[in-house]
């Protein structure tokens, strides 16, 4: 072996060898932002990588109480009712599921190439909330306990590509959460 | 030359490596500590204005040196402590970004880690508060704190 390809070789293996600490520092980022309308509107921006929210969860999870209810309005379900009704959704075909129009406005939900994607429209469209849930994500909160799998959450958030999670605009704000590879930066700003 | 005066210069030599050696390690952590500022304002006539520059090596003594709390074994405390420890990890690996920035009319608040340091500023129309600590510092708090909290729950 040639000493050119001696030393690429060794090059080659120490950059195998360190490229995961590279890659562990660089990350996945949760990007929160919340822009109220209007020349005074409060703007807030939060961005924190995900593996600082995994090593705050022991701590995070003696303080908030997560039963295994979810409220929606309505009436409770438990996370198992919540995940049977899940299973359906999860292992039927690609389409249109739910399209719901009345007085006060529309709700559609539907699945395409892995990713549930929910559209609330409400009083004339001025409110408008959209969720893309991959279908890992969701498998991961629901879990298979009697209580939302907050952790199990988290490390799916690592795994679930780069992009838009939850939008919701109406007539007062604007809210965005995003999964990112990087902090993000906002021009406007100093 | 002759013995007395090799004896001499060896001597000689010996000290200026020895102090030379001593100044450049304390120019080094002098350096690499960086400066703890602190700034605080409170506006109208009871007002305070507190100004604080000082080096890091003499923050990082005071944490090595000053006495723990007495109430580390609290589980509030030990929880709290565990997170500081976990965040501190976090922000000397991550790269530098704005971790908060919100705005709401006059009102600032920002957290930041800039050039390994953690920067945090809370503005509002009359008062101002800007701490900017390296984060080194904040490590070695969140250290001293962990190995005191778990000697406390092991006895």
């Amino acid at each position: 072996m040639s000493r050119g390809a001696k030393r690429g070789g060794t090059i080659l293996a120490v950059a195998i060898l360190i490229a995961p600490a590279f890659a562990a520092d660089a990350g996945r980022w949760i990007h929160v932002r919340v822009d109220e309308n209007g020349e005074h509107g409060a703007k807030v921006d939060v961005q924190v990588p995900l593996s600082m929210v995994s090593s705050l969860m022991p701590t995070l999870k003696t303080k908030i109480d997560l039963d295994g209810d979810l409220d929606f309005g309505h009436g409770k379900m438990t996370v198992a009712e919540m995940r049977d009704a899940w299973a359906a959704v999860k292992h039927a075909k690609d389409g249109n599921y739910v399209t719901i129009r009345d007085a006060s406005g529309t709700v559609r939900v539907a699945k395409r190439a892995g990713v549930v994607h929910v559209e609330v429209n409400s009083d004339g469209g001025s409110e408008r909330v959209t969720l893309r849930l991959p279908v890992a994500l969701v498998d991961a909160a629901l879990g298979s306990g009697e209580q939302l799998d907050v952790p199990g959450l988290l490390e799916a958030l690592s795994d679930v590509p780069s992009g838009e999670l939850i939008a919701v605009d109406d007539d007062e704000s604007k809210i965005r959460i995003w999964i990112d590879d990087r902090p993000d930066t906002r021009d406007d700003r100093p | 030359m002759r013995p007395g005066e090799r004896l001499a210069l060896a001597v000689v030599l010996g000290l200026v490596v020895l102090v030379g050696g001593t100044a450049g390690a304390t120019a080094y952590a002098w350096h690499s500590s960086g400066t703890v500022n602190v700034a605080v304002h409170e506006a109208g006539p009871d007002g305070t204005d507190v100004s604080l520059h000082m080096p890091g090596l003499l923050l990082n003594a005071a944490i090595v040196l000053c006495p723990t709390p007495r109430r580390l074994d609290e589980p509030n405390v030990v929880a709290a402590i565990a997170a500081m420890g976990a965040v501190a990890d976090q922000l000397a690996r991550m790269p530098d970004a704005v971790l908060v920035d919100v705005r709401d009319g006059d009102a600032i608040v920002r957290v930041e880690k800039k050039a390994g340091r953690l920067v945090i500023r809370v503005h509002d129309r009359r008062d101002r508060v800007d701490v900017d600590v390296p984060i080194g510092s904040v490590r070695l708090l969140a250290e001293k704190l962990g190995r005191a909290s778990r000697r406390r729950a092991e006895a």
